[in-house]
């Protein structure tokens, strides 16, 4: 009986804690593209020796509309 | 969904030392943007080249080692890049205008987003995240390929805003900066609240219903002391953020609408779930069942999973563009001295001094001051030909200058031209979309009165019978089953499929409301420069003897004038004109002449040539011809007149069999028998309209009880766009501007016309169908709720089952009715 009591507890928490994660990805922007990562994540990495992007750059309030992806 | 890669125009792996598009000997076509290579091939490394735009980006991308690029997708590059003039973007060093353009700058960093209509493809995504190579002074670039976006971090003291964008148009990438770009972002904060709604809602819907399940189905938990009531308790709880926070948008507008004395859709939508959260209240507190609140959050998260299909036809195109939009930020400013400055329009006087260029617009009413004019007005009065203005004429604002730079001076300000009287006649103001009764709409009406009177009369039913807790019962369920969830589901799947598929063939709508006005629709009304023509197309024929020796001379002499005509005579001519010119003239409105190889030319205007008009058969006086005479003798003329799209006859017989047509043209009466050939007796075709004519036509015709769809491209169009119950803008290229309208189709697929108005029918068809489907739901429901027997259970499987139901009906029937239109 108590039993039951506590599994509610853990299982609500649970989802509680997803619909956290979910809130927290719709502000940091990360459904406002939903096609363009698709295509980016095939386009193939170059061979080692090839410079990359320099990672610094503002940091984003929730406000401004980047998503913070590679 | 978006099927992925149909934007791809073939993937390729990476594979060292590949190098594009088949051997030398096989190419046919450019290695750059893949159109026909001319005779004149420009070549380089072994590859070929249409023209030297293509070349020349090429030869940038091998030098910074980019050339992958060609390897993501077939001949990725842009056809035709146009060379842009050194002063292009000359205004983006303007700190007003930056300072609007900036998003985000901490002094360092700043971040900038311009929209690229070149994008297209995953190449155009690799290349343009690869900027950092092209310069230094670039951090990071990011694609939003939908909105065909790229958002730019780079340090403003190692390249500035302006080179940023001469940058992107050097690799065929040029920026579109225009006034609008500003508004999307009160767009796009909207959405996240949808998200955030449709999170709440999932959660409380999911665990509602599995807190309820040991109720239904009678199981061990339930029957232990008090734990029914923990349950019920706790659904309570659940319940309470999916009535206040995720069915706010349902709520506010029923209310909105009640208020206007309507009734809308969400109004019986929003009395449903107002009656299961009581309902389900009043069985907790007397301890009399399990509740409703199960169907309660099923019903939001489908309602709300409704609105984001909706929104997620993503749409690359602004409809509400005024005519802001089609100006220039900043123009050329000539102070005193003679000294050239940039000035935002927003600072532009009367009295100042501009230097309109080649291709620039003109953008308050102004008066020639210096210079040849040649001024097309195709978009602002829809003539086709462009107008020789002399000195100390009148400009029109929003004509475009194609020649050499001329000196205006600004009699007016921007916003008492000519264009701004149009945008403020009434038309303008009124929201059509509150207007058009759509059939969800109508339906509503009925539908909440015809429930009304069930629930009352079964409740009155059983008062009679005295029972009063049934009576309380039926009146409850019958307005909780009658819920149209599945109606309210049906417009928005069966119409949002409809406008993805729309989409695909390069038709944008606005909103599913258009495509129920496209529908409903029974006359066309069709502009004709731009809209039944391609923009800048024309057909040049000869009339006369034949030339032989008598073409180069003419190149010659042709190639000094600037006049439109005599450019495209050139072209028509062939050869080189690099004879020299003697006593060169130039008459504005009549011809010219000059002295080649001793011989004598004119070319120009009949009475210019010097013909004796008993020698020749006078054409119909509309014509458009350059007469060419050597020495005093008529050789003939060439006739320049419009190219009609590809099977316009076809197309128009097929409009024609459900449409009544007819044309409104702002150009002369040229081009009227040609015309007539396309169109059958008693089709009106009308030329030389002003804007207002236009609008008034439209609403002449409404007035008889015509539902009018309007076709235009040009800012004439924009009053008669607006007017019409359906306004579709044609556009041939997607940086272009567009006046303000309910939907956008490319110039390309104007043959679709006829199967694209076809499916919106058969897409409103669906609808009907899917609306009895959900009826047939509800009157199942209505059985039992009306004899107070209606159990949660039963109410919990049948609201997602008839939704599901509506839903894969609505999408699986429009697809089919798009795959029979050949649209799919």
């Amino acid at each position: 009986m108590s039993v039951m009591l506590v599994l509610i507890f853990f299982s609500i928490s649970t989802a509680l804690l997803f619909l956290g994660a979910f809130v927290w990805a719709v502000r940091s922007g990360q459904f406002e593209d939903d096609y363009t990562p698709s295509v980016r994540i095939l386009l193939d990495d170059a061979p080692s020796g090839e410079t990359t992007p320099k990672t610094e750059y503002p940091s984003l309030t929730p406000d401004t509309h980047a998503s913070g992806q590679i | 969904m978006v099927l992925p890669y149909t934007h791809l125009c073939g993937m390729k792996p990476y594979v060292s030392g590949n190098t594009g598009s088949g051997k030398l000997s096989a190419q046919t076509i450019c290695f750059h943007c893949g159109s026909d290579l001319p005779v004149q091939a420009f070549a380089r490394d072994e590859k070929s080249f249409c023209c030297e735009g293509c070349m020349t980006v090429y030869s940038l991308l091998k030098d910074k080692d980019l050339c992958r690029y060609y390897d993501f997708s077939q001949n990725p590059g842009a056809e035709s890049v146009k060379p842009v003039f050194k002063e292009k973007f000359a205004f983006l060093d303007h700190p007003e205008i930056k300072e609007r353009l900036i998003r985000f700058s901490d002094g360092k960093i700043s971040l900038v987003q311009f929209v690229l209509p070149a994008i297209h493809c995953s190449s155009c995504i690799w290349l343009l995240e690869h900027l950092y190579r092209l310069s230094p002074g670039i951090n990071r670039s990011v694609v939003h390929f939908q909105a065909r976006e790229v958002q730019i971090w780079f340090q403003e003291e190692v390249i500035s805003l302006r080179q940023v964008a001469e940058l992107l148009a050097s690799i065929g990438y040029e920026p579109a900066v225009e006034e609008s770009g500003f508004q999307k972002e009160a767009v796009a904060r909207e959405d996240k609240t949808l998200y955030y709604r449709l999170g709440v809602a999932g959660f409380c819907f999911g665990n509602i219903m599995l807190l309820s399940f040991p109720e239904y189905f009678s199981l061990a938990a339930s029957r232990e002391e008090g734990m029914s009531l923990l349950f019920r308790l706790l659904n309570f709880v659940l319940a309470l953020p999916v009535l206040l926070y995720s069915a706010q948008p349902f709520m506010v507008s029923a209310w909105k609408s009640l208020r206007q004395k309507e009734i809308n859709l969400d109004v019986p939508l929003a009395v449903g779930i107002v009656a299961m959260f009581f309902r389900s209240t009043w069985d907790l507190v007397w301890d009399l069942g399990p509740g409703f609140m199960d169907t309660l959050g099923g019903l939001v998260f489908f309602l709300l999973v409704g609105r984001w299909f909706q929104k997620r036809v993503y749409s690359r195109f602004s409809f509400d563009r005024d005519y802001k939009a089609y100006f220039p930020l900043a123009v050329t400013r000539i102070s005193g001295e003679g000294e050239t400055e940039i000035l935002p329009l927003s600072q532009l006087q009367p009295g100042h001094r501009l230097l309109i260029r080649n291709q620039e617009l003109i953008p308050a009413d102004a008066l020639l001051l210096k210079g040849h004019a040649q001024i097309d007005y195709s978009f602002v009065t829809g003539e086709s030909m462009p107008v020789a203005c002399a000195e100390g004429e009148f400009l029109y604002a929003g004509g475009r200058q194609c020649g050499a730079g001329i000196e205006v001076q600004i009699l007016r300000p921007v916003s008492e031209s000519y264009l701004t009287k149009l945008w403020n006649h009434s038309s303008f103001h009124k929201n059509k979309e509150e207007a058009f009764a759509t059939f969800s709409h109508k339906v509503s009406h009925y539908f909440t009165q015809a429930i009304a009177v069930i629930a009352v009369g079964a409740a009155l039913w059983w008062v009679f019978q005295g029972q009063h807790q049934r009576a309380l019962d039926a009146f409850t369920a019958v307005l909780i089953i009658a819920c149209p969830c599945a109606l309210a589901l049906s417009s928005p799947f069966a119409l949002g499929n409809a406008l993805r598929i729309m989409e695909r063939n390069r038709f944008y709508v606005k909103n599913i409301a258009t495509v129920e006005a496209l529908a409903a629709a029974d006359s066309l009304v069709l502009d004709k420069t731009g809209t039944l023509t391609p923009a800048g197309s024309g057909e040049v024929t000869w009339e006369g003897i034949p030339l032989k020796e008598e073409k180069a001379l003419f190149t010659a002499l042709l190639t000094q004038s600037i006049h439109p005509l005599s450019r495209r005579a050139c072209v028509w001519l062939g050869g080189s004109g690099s004879m020299p010119v003697e006593q060169f003239e130039e008459v504005s409105g009549k011809g010219v002449s000059g002295v080649v190889n001793g011989l004598s030319l004119r070319a120009g205007s009949f009475d210019w040539v010097n013909g004796d008009p008993a020698d020749f058969h006078q054409s119909h006086s509309g014509d458009t011809r350059v007469w060419l005479s050597v020495e005093g003798s008529v050789l003939g003329s060439l006739r320049f007149s419009q190219q009609y799209r590809p099977g316009l006859r076809e197309v128009l017989a097929s409009l024609r069999s459900r449409l009544g047509l007819s044309v409104l043209s702002g150009d002369g009466h040229q081009e009227e028998n040609r015309l007539r050939q396309f169109f059958v007796e008693g089709e009106p075709l009308l030329f030389r309209q002003s804007p207002e004519e236009k609008l008034e036509y439209i609403r002449e015709m409404q007035a008889r009880g015509h539902r009018v769809i309007m076709a235009g491209d040009g800012l004439n169009d924009a009053g008669a766009l607006k007017q019409s119950d359906a306004g579709i803008a044609i556009t041939e290229e997607s940086a272009g501007f567009t006046p303000s309208s309910d939907a956008i189709l490319e110039g390309s697929r104007f043959h679709l016309l006829p199967r694209l108005l076809a499916f919106a029918r058969r897409s409103v068809t669906v609808i009907h169908l899917s609306f009895m489907i959900s009826l047939l739901y509800n009157i199942t429901g209505l059985i039992f709720a009306v004899q107070g027997t209606l159990s949660p259970l039963f109410a919990a499987i049948l609201m997602p089952l008839s939704s599901v139901t509506v839903v894969v009906f609505t999408t699986v029937m429009t697809t089919w009715m798009g795959r029979k239109e050949g649209l799919v």
